[in-house]
C-alpha cells in the first residue's frame, strides 16, 4: 500500500505531529479524522455537535476537499495544518451559580473535549 | 502521553432549601485533563525546572484527596517527565472541572433528580481503576477521554530567542485590571487595544474578531516568561451576527498568511472579539442587575478558547459595548486549567524593549533562583487571591436576564 509522511499541525502550531505512513489512496475526509485523533484535537462544539475542520497545505495554501484523495492532493513530506469552523459569543452560560443547563431538558450535552 | 490511573465521577448533591445536601447520585465522566497538564507545563517553564519547546515525556495525574478522604479529590497532582529536565510536579486545584459538572447535570435531569434550572453542589470523585481500564495504558485513551489514542508529541512552549525587557517596558505602561503573579505577564500595546476598540465601534451590533499574535519570551529580569502581543490581525472571511462571530478554516489561513508576510518571528498566541449591547431594548432597573451588564466569557467563547487556544499561555480579549458606559476590554487567559479574567499590561509600541544582548544564552535547566511563581520582586504586584468574576459569584452573583436580550 502506498504511503506518504505528513507533518500535520492546529491552526496556531502549537500542536504537531509527524504522520510516518498516511494512505494514499484515503480520501481528505479520512485522513482529516485521523489527523484529529492523533494531534488530539477537540472534535465537537460547545453543543455537542461535531466540529468541522478543513485540511491546508502549508506548500500551495491551498485548502482541500474532503472527497480528494489523499495521493491526489498530497505530496511526501507536506505539512497540513487542520482549520476548525468555530463559533465564540452567544449567551452569557449561567453555570456561574452550578445551574443545571436549562436547554439539556431532553437532549443531555455531551462534550469530548 | 497524558495519564491518570483512576475512574472518575461527579458526586451530586441538591442545593435547595428543602433539600440541602441530599445526596443524588454519582455520574461516571472522562476529566479533559488537558488543561491541568499545560498549566503545570507553564508554571514548570517559568520557574525554570523545564526546557523550553523540550518534549513532555509522560504527564501523570493523581487525585489529592480532599479532607474529608478518599474517594473526594481536592485537586491533582501533576507529574511531568521532560527531555533535559528532572521529574516536575505541581497541584492543580480541581475547580476547573466544574464544566464536566455542568455536563454531567444533563444525566441527572435525565434520570429525573434534577429539573432543568436547578442548583446543585458537587463533588469529584475518583477509583482505582481496573489494570485493563488505566487510561493511557498502551493502546489507550488520550486525555481528552473520548478512548481516541493520541499521538501528538506534547512539548513546552518555544520561547522567542531574545530575552524581554520587562522592567524598562513597564516604566511607561499601564497596569490594567490588577495583574497577578500567579499569570505570566501579559503585554499588549495600547495601539493593538485601540484597534479592537475601533473595529468594535465599526461593527455596530454585530459581533466582529480577530486574532492575536506576538512572542512567548523570557524576561531578561526577573527570567520570568511574558507573554508580548504585537498585533492583532482582523478576522477575515468570517461570519457575525448579533450574538454569535464565527471563525472560519479561511479566516485561520488569512491570519497564517499575515504572520508569515510579517517575518517577525511571531505566532498566534491568542484572539479577541467583541460583544454589542445586548441590553440596549432593556429598562435601567433592568440592566443594572443582569448578567450582560458586564463583560462574560460565555460558554462558546470558553470553548473556543479550549478548541483553539489551549496553551496556558494563551489569551483573550473582549470588547463589551455598554451603551452610555461606553465601552469595556476585559481580557481572558488560563490559570489553574480554568479560564479567568487577568490582568496585563498596556504600553505605548514605541516603548517595547528588546534586552541587551541580543544573542539569547539560552535556558538551563533549574533556572533563576529569583524566579518562582509569587516571587514579588518583579514589576507584578501580589493581589488579592479572588479575581473579581469569583468574589461576585461568592457574594450572590444576580442570575437576572434582560427579557429583551437578543
Amino acid at each position: 500500500m502506498n504511503t506518504l509522511t505528513l507533518h500535520a499541525s492546529d491552526v496556531t502550531g502549537q500542536k504537531a505531529v509527524d504522520v510516518p505512513a498516511m494512505e494514499s489512496g484515503a480520501t481528505v475526509s479520512e485522513m482529516v479524522q485521523q489527523l484529529l485523533a492523533r494531534l488530539g484535537l477537540v472534535r465537537n462544539d460547545a453543543e455537542g455537535l461535531p466540529l468541522t475542520y478543513r485540511a491546508r497545505v502549508s506548500r500551495s495554501g491551498r485548502q482541500l476537499h474532503g472527497g480528494e484523495i489523499v495521493g491526489d492532493a498530497l505530496e511526501d513530506g507536506d505539512e497540513v495544518v487542520l482549520q476548525p469552523h468555530i463559533n465564540a459569543g452567544g449567551r452569557a452560560s449561567l453555570v456561574l451559580s452550578d445551574v443545571a443547563p436549562s436547554s439539556s431538558a431532553t437532549q443531555p450535552v455531551r462534550r469530548a473535549c | 502521553m497524558i495519564r491518570s490511573d483512576y475512574r472518575y465521577a461527579i458526586d451530586f448533591y441538591a442545593n435547595d432549601r428543602a433539600q440541602p445536601r441530599t445526596h443524588l447520585g454519582l455520574v461516571a465522566f472522562d476529566p479533559d485533563f488537558e488543561p491541568a497538564v499545560e498549566s503545570a507545563v507553564l508554571a514548570g517553564l517559568r520557574c525554570g525546572a523545564l526546557m523550553p519547546d523540550a518534549r513532555i515525556e509522560a504527564a501523570l495525574l493523581t487525585p489529592v484527596w480532599a479532607e474529608r478522604g478518599a474517594p473526594f479529590v481536592d485537586a491533582f497532582e501533576v507529574r511531568l517527565e521532560s527531555e533535559g529536565s528532572a521529574p516536575f510536579v505541581q497541584t492543580i486545584p480541581r475547580n476547573w472541572l466544574r464544566s464536566a459538572a455542568r455536563t454531567a447535570s444533563a444525566t441527572m435531569i435525565e434520570r429525573g433528580l434534577l429539573a432543568a434550572g436547578d442548583l446543585f453542589r458537587h463533588e469529584v470523585c475518583a477509583f482505582d481503576a481496573a489494570p485493563a481500564a488505566k487510561s493511557g495504558a498502551a493502546g489507550g485513551a488520550s486525555a481528552r477521554g473520548d478512548g481516541v489514542a493520541c499521538d501528538a508529541a506534547l512539548r513546552t512552549p518555544a520561547l522567542a530567542p531574545q530575552r524581554y525587557d520587562l522592567i524598562e517596558t513597564l516604566r511607561d505602561a499601564g497596569a490594567l485590571d490588577d495583574p497577578d503573579v500567579r499569570d505570566p505577564a501579559l503585554v499588549i500595546p495600547a495601539g493593538v487595544i485601540e484597534q479592537t476598540r475601533e473595529a468594535a465601534r465599526r461593527a455596530g451590533n454585530s459581533e466582529t474578531g480577530g486574532i492575536l499574535i506576538g512572542r512567548i519570551c523570557r524576561s531578561a529580569d526577573p527570567g520570568d516568561i511574558v507573554v508580548e502581543v504585537t498585533a492583532q490581525v482582523p478576522a477575515a472571511h468570517s461570519v457575525a451576527t448579533e450574538t454569535r462571530f464565527t471563525f472560519t478554516p479561511e479566516t485561520w489561513a488569512a491570519a497564517s498568511d499575515a504572520i508569515a508576510l510579517r517575518r517577525r518571528n511571531e505566532k498566534m498566541v491568542g484572539w479577541w472579539h467583541f460583544h454589542g449591547w445586548f441590553c440596549r431594548k432593556c429598562s435601567k432597573q433592568a440592566q443594572e442587575s443582569c448578567v450582560y451588564s458586564r463583560p462574560f466569557f460565555s460558554e462558546e467563547d470558553v470553548h473556543l478558547h479550549r478548541t483553539v487556544f489551549g496553551r496556558a499561555t494563551n489569551v483573550a480579549l473582549l470588547v463589551s459595548d455598554f451603551g452610555p458606559r461606553g465601552q469595556e476590554v476585559a481580557v481572558y487567559g488560563w490559570r489553574d486549567a480554568e479560564v479567568v479574567r487577568r490582568g496585563y499590561y498596556a504600553t505605548a509600541p514605541a516603548t517595547a524593549r528588546i534586552a541587551a544582548p541580543a544573542v539569547y544564552d539560552g535556558d538551563q535547566a533549574g533556572g533563576d533562583p529569583r524566579v518562582a511563581a509569587g516571587d514579588d520582586s518583579g514589576p507584578a504586584a501580589h493581589h488579592d487571591h479572588h479575581d473579581r468574576h469569583d468574589k461576585a459569584r461568592a457574594q450572590g452573583e444576580p442570575t437576572d436576564v434582560c427579557t429583551q436580550n437578543p
